[in-house]
C-alpha cells in the first residue's frame, strides 16, 4: 500500500504526536486523527533538578 | 517534627492563589502618590522594572527621571535636573517595591494623582496612575515632559479627577472584578485590549456624572476624558492585579509569582514565599506587529514596564483564549489563541472560577504562575504588551516570554531558603 494513498489512509485512525502541521494536513483530508502536543523533555540543570525533586 | 515540604508548598500555594481568586478589587479613591504610595519619600521618583541606578538606565528611563524632576519643579531646567541626579538627593526606586505599578516607563513622582484600588477581601491597597488623556502615556507611561504635559497633569488634578473622586466616594467604590469578568467574555484580555472594560466602566460612571449636576463645561470635559482616553480602564486592571498580589505576597512556602516587570535592561520577578527579593535576567524583546514597516527589531527597546502585573493576575497573555482578536494581530488564529491559554494553564497553580471564557467552552482562565512548573516544563509565561522605540514612543504590540533565568534564580533561592 502506498503511504500517499489517501483512500486507504482514511480507514486508519491516527494519533499524531508533535508537529501540528501533520495533524492539519490529515484533518484536511478527512482522516480520523487526534493531536498530542508532545515536546522533547526539558533539559534542566542538575542542581535545579535536585531542587525540583524535593519541592514538586 | 520533619516538615513535608511538598505539602507545605501545596498548602501555601492554595492560600496564595485563593487570596487572588477571592480578592474584591474596588476603585475607592483618587489621591496624590505621596499620600497613598507606602514608603514614598518626599524626593522620590519611581520607575518600572527591577531596581536600577540612574547611570545604568536606558535613555528612556533617564529622560523620565529628568521629566519627573522638572514636573515636580525640583530643578529649573534639564541641566540642573541631571546634576541633581548625580548628587544622590533624588531617591530612585522601583515602583513594584511599593504598592504601585510602573506601566511603561512608570515615572511616578509625589504629586502624580493616582487611582486607589482596594482589595476589600484582604484590605490591601494598590495605586496606579491613569492615562493622561490626549497625551496618552505622557509623563508617567512614556517619561516625557513638556509645558503642555505638565499643564495637562495639573488640569487632570484640578478639573477632571475631582468630580470622578466625588463620584467614587458617593457610590462607595466601583467593583473592578465584574467588569474584568464580563470583558473576558466579550473579547478583552485586559492587558493590550480592554475595549469592553472601558465601555462597561463608562456605563457605570456616566449616569452618575450626569446626576451630579456639574457645570456643563466640567461635565463635558470629564466625559471627554473618560470616553476619549484610549484604554482608560487599563490602570484599574493593573490595580486589581496588584492589590491581589499584595494580599498573596509574603505567603511562606508559596512558589507563586507575585510581581514581574522590566526596565529595558533587566526583567525581574518576585515570588510570594521569597519576600521582596528580585530575580532578574536580561530583558527580552517582544514578537509582534509594528505600527509601520519602517520599524524592525533593531528599533525595539527590550521589555520596559510593569503592566505585566496583570499577567500575574491571570490577564493578558494568560487570557489569550478570551481575546483571539489580540492574538490575531500577531498572526495567530483562534485555535492558537486557545492553545496559548492552555499552555499557560500547565504552569499555573489553579483556574480562576471568576473568569469563565466562551472560547474555552466556559472553562476558567489559569491563575498563579508556579515557578516550579515553569522550570519543570520549560514553559515561560507569555506577557502581552506594547513595544517601545529605543528613543521613546510606541512602535507596535505583541508578546514576550518572561526569561527562564528569572525562574532559575528564584528556584535556586527557594531551594536554599526552604530546602533544609
Amino acid at each position: 500500500m502506498s503511504c500517499t494513498d489517501v483512500k486507504q489512509i482514511k480507514h486508519i485512525k491516527i494519533i499524531n504526536i508533535g508537529l501540528q502541521s501533520f495533524y492539519n494536513s490529515l484533518k484536511g483530508q478527512q482522516v480520523e486523527v487526534v493531536q498530542i502536543n508532545w515536546v522533547p523533555p526539558v533539559k534542566v540543570s542538575q542542581d535545579l533538578e535536585s531542587i525540583l525533586d524535593n519541592l514538586l | 517534627m520533619a516538615i513535608d515540604i511538598k505539602l507545605e508548598i501545596e498548602q501555601a500555594n492554595a492560600k496564595a492563589v485563593n487570596s487572588v481568586i477571592e480578592s474584591d478589587p474596588t476603585w475607592i479613591d483618587i489621591l496624590p502618590a505621596s499620600e497613598i504610595i507606602e514608603g514614598m519619600g518626599p524626593r522620590t521618583i519611581l520607575h518600572s522594572g527591577p531596581p536600577i541606578e540612574y547611570k545604568n538606565m536606558v535613555p528612556l528611563h533617564q529622560r523620565g527621571m529628568v521629566s519627573g524632576i522638572l514636573f515636580e519643579r525640583w530643578a529649573k531646567n534639564e541641566k540642573e535636573a541631571i546634576e541633581m541626579l548625580g548628587t544622590g538627593e533624588i531617591s530612585i526606586e522601583s515602583a513594584l517595591d511599593h504598592n504601585t505599578v510602573g506601566a511603561g516607563t512608570g515615572i511616578i513622582t509625589p504629586s502624580i494623582m493616582m487611582m486607589v484600588i482596594k482589595d476589600r477581601t484582604s484590605g490591601k491597597i494598590a495605586a496606579t496612575f491613569p492615562a493622561e488623556g490626549a497625551f496618552q502615556g505622557g509623563l508617567c507611561g512614556w517619561g516625557l515632559y513638556s509645558k503642555e504635559i505638565a499643564a495637562n497633569l495639573e488640569y487632570m488634578r484640578t478639573e477632571l479627577l475631582p468630580p470622578l473622586r466625588k463620584l467614587v466616594h458617593k457610590l462607595g467604590g466601583i467593583s473592578i472584578k465584574p467588569i474584568l469578568a464580563e470583558g473576558f467574555q466579550m473579547g478583552d484580555e485586559n492587558h493590550t485590549r480592554q475595549t469592553v472594560a472601558d465601555l462597561l466602566l463608562i456605563k457605570k460612571v456616566l449616569p452618575e456624572l450626569i446626576k451630579m449636576d456639574l457645570e456643563s463645561n466640567i461635565l463635558k470635559n470629564v466625559v471627554n476624558y473618560i470616553t476619549e482616553t484610549p484604554r482608560f480602564f487599563h490602570c484599574f486592571g493593573q490595580g486589581a492585579s496588584m492589590s491581589a498580589m499584595l494580599a498573596a505576597k509574603h505567603t511562606e512556602y508559596s512558589t507563586m509569582m507575585v510581581a514581574c516587570g522590566g526596565n529595558g535592561v533587566e526583567y525581574g520577578i518576585k515570588v510570594a514565599g521569597l519576600g521582596d527579593a528580585w530575580f532578574t535576567a536580561p530583558a527580552p524583546l517582544m514578537e509582534g506587529r509594528y505600527v509601520s514597516t519602517k520599524y524592525t527589531e533593531a528599533d525595539q527597546l527590550p521589555w520596559i514596564g510593569d503592566s505585566c502585573i496583570v499577567e500575574c493576575g491571570g490577564m493578558g497573555g494568560m487570557a489569550a483564549a478570551a481575546s483571539p482578536i489580540v492574538c490575531n494581530l500577531r498572526g495567530m488564529n483562534l485555535a492558537e489563541s486557545i492553545a496559548q491559554t492552555q499552555e499557560m494553564t500547565t504552569i499555573c497553580i489553579a483556574k480562576n472560577p471568576n473568569f469563565a471564557v466562551p472560547n474555552l467552552d466556559f472553562d476558567f482562565l489559569p491563575i498563579g504562575v508556579d515557578i516550579r512548573k515553569v522550570i519543570k516544563h520549560g514553559i515561560m509565561p507569555i506577557v502581552h504588551g506594547g513595544m517601545f522605540n529605543q528613543s521613546g514612543g510606541l512602535i507596535g504590540a505583541g508578546s514576550a516570554r518572561i526569561p527562564l533565568g528569572c525562574f532559575e534564580k528564584a528556584l535556586r533561592e527557594f531551594g536554599k531558603s526552604y530546602g533544609k
